[in-house]
């Protein structure tokens, strides 16, 4: 594409500023930042312009920063050290049996690379075994295959580590309108894990309440989700009631829509019949979107 | 954003892509200084949006930790900064939504019971952007085309593709381009006029006292 008059020219560099060159433009765009210095400065009036009508520019928070670096850093940590896992798999004789390394696009997120995990933690673990007998019957020798075995386990114990960190995720549940004083301060959170379709309640603060009444916890799902569920699109999750102090703490099973995160739409805390809780007759004194 | 441009945004020694591929090639030292140079923008949109410090800070955070995994940004398309600024809008809508979405959850719930709370929800972004323009931006906008203004709006503030303004205001894609190019560029003749303007105005005042 040959860029000749001025006009053309600021239409280009207008268009960079937009983002929408296309391959042939973003080459000559390119030649043209090669051979005039100048359109730097006239990018940057470009986009100051922008900047002018439709940026809101706030200085964040001094301390985001350092937030900001810590996770990007801890972000790239393990992404590499996915990477050099699937290298080491690979370098172990797994390519031979015909394994791929994982999807690179899928190690930035510990969420989506979860299952990956699993299957290479089984690989190590059966690695690092054969590796261990081949070393016993080596001997003391065979120096650089004990490295490899302790390089495995360190592996092996970094992916359980990882593995730990990404399996729980942790909700609190808000007060809502019709919470009274004391629910309104108190502290409920439910640490999530999806695998398991288990979660830990712990509760802090909440009233006691009568004979006749508990608490219920209740998993809300979307209309169209095939699931049983009540009138009010909810599965009765877990009941319970609290100490003297008004706390809990107690390890529950979750209904299986938790696998899918979009099988859930909210859980809610409402106060119910000790005889029939399942009757849903209460509102919501606590709630949680997910 | 009374005088324009007040916010100039400078090219410094080193531009945006070289951080950006130096980044990419794994100098982590890049990120902060890209950082510094656009999170008051990234931020400032959030907040805008959002109406709330926290999740601004949240979203911020997410938007650096995004580019950083996903690379996704090519800079031979197009400017880091409008990159981060359409990509903020785009995530802080989708968080608007959701929030919307918990309170239609919630009301729908509680609206089987007796208590019913009696809230209102606020279109995601209406009325954000004429809030915010200063008389300076919007004499500036209005001396655009109406047809400049909306090409504008839909691509740099609404983040839409090219493509997608073409097909919603039912013209050619080229068509759409230029129109959009030509609408910043006029845009920034007019400011560049305009702050010339205040600076001689501002000198005669400092000559004539």
């Amino acid at each position: 594409m040959n860029i000749s008059s001025p006009s053309e020219q600021q239409l280009l560099l207008a268009g960079y500023i937009l983002g929408d060159l296309n391959a042939d433009e973003s080459q000559a765009f390119e030649q043209l930042l090669a051979n005039d210095p100048t359109v730097q400065q006239e990018l940057a009036q470009l986009q100051s312009s922008l900047d002018t009508v439709y940026g809101q520019e706030v200085a964040p928070p001094p301390a985001l920063k350092a937030s900001v670096l810590a996770a990007a850093k801890q972000s790239t940590r393990s992404s590499v050290s996915q990477r050099s896992r699937d290298n080491l798999l690979v370098a172990t004789g797994s390519a031979s049996t015909g394994l791929e390394p994982a999807n690179t696009e899928s190690t930035s997120s510990i969420d989506s690379s979860k299952a990956a995990v699993k299957f290479q933690r089984k690989i190590l673990l059966l690695v690092s075994g054969v590796l261990a007998a081949l070393s016993l019957y080596l001997g003391s020798q065979n120096y650089s295959l004990r490295q490899a075995v302790e390089a495995l386990q360190a592996e092996k114990a970094a992916l359980e580590q990882t593995e730990n960190d990404a399996e729980l995720v942790r909700y609190s549940l808000d007060a809502t309108e019709n919470a009274t004083g004391s629910e309104q301060t108190s502290s409920v959170e439910i640490s999530v894990n999806r695998d398991r379709l288990t979660a830990v309640l712990d509760v802090k603060g909440l009233p006691v309440l009568s004979e006749d009444q508990v608490y219920a916890l209740w998993t809300v799902i979307p209309e169209d989700t095939p699931a049983t569920k009540d009138a009010k699109n909810a599965i009765l999750t877990a009941v319970f009631k609290v100490d003297e102090a008004g706390n809990q703490i107690e390890e529950i099973v979750l209904p299986s829509v938790f696998r899918e995160q979009t099988q859930v739409e909210a859980i809610a805390v409402t106060v119910e019949s000790a005889d029939a809780p399942q009757d849903h007759e209460s509102s919501p004194i606590l709630f949680r979107q997910l | 954003m009374d005088s324009a441009p007040s916010n100039q945004y400078e090219y410094n020694s080193q531009t945006d892509t070289a951080l950006w591929e130096a980044l990419c090639a794994g100098d982590s030292a890049a990120l902060g200084q890209l950082y510094d140079r656009h999170a008051s923008l990234v931020y400032g949109i959030s907040l805008n949006m959002l109406g709330n410090t926290q999740e601004a800070e949240d979203l911020t955070q997410d938007i650096f930790i995004k580019i950083v995994e996903s690379k996704r940004y090519d800079p031979t398309r197009g400017s880091l900064r409008t990159f981060l600024a359409v990509l903020t809008r785009s995530r802080s809508l989708d968080r608007l939504r959701s929030r919307q979405s918990a309170r239609r959850s919630q009301q729908k719930l509680e609206s089987s019971y007796a208590a019913s709370p009696n809230t209102s929800l606020d279109p995601a972004t209406q009325n954000v952007l004429e809030n915010e323009q200063s008389e300076t931006v919007r004499t500036a906008l209005s001396q655009l085309s109406v047809a400049q203004r909306q090409a504008l709006q839909l691509a740099y503030y609404d983040g839409l593709s090219q493509s997608d303004i073409a097909s919603r205001l039912n013209a050619p894609l080229g068509t759409i381009k230029a129109r959009t190019r030509r609408g910043l560029l006029k845009l920034r003749d007019i400011l560049t006029t305009q702050a010339k303007g205040v600076r001689g105005e501002n000198l005669e005042g400092r000559i004539d006292e």
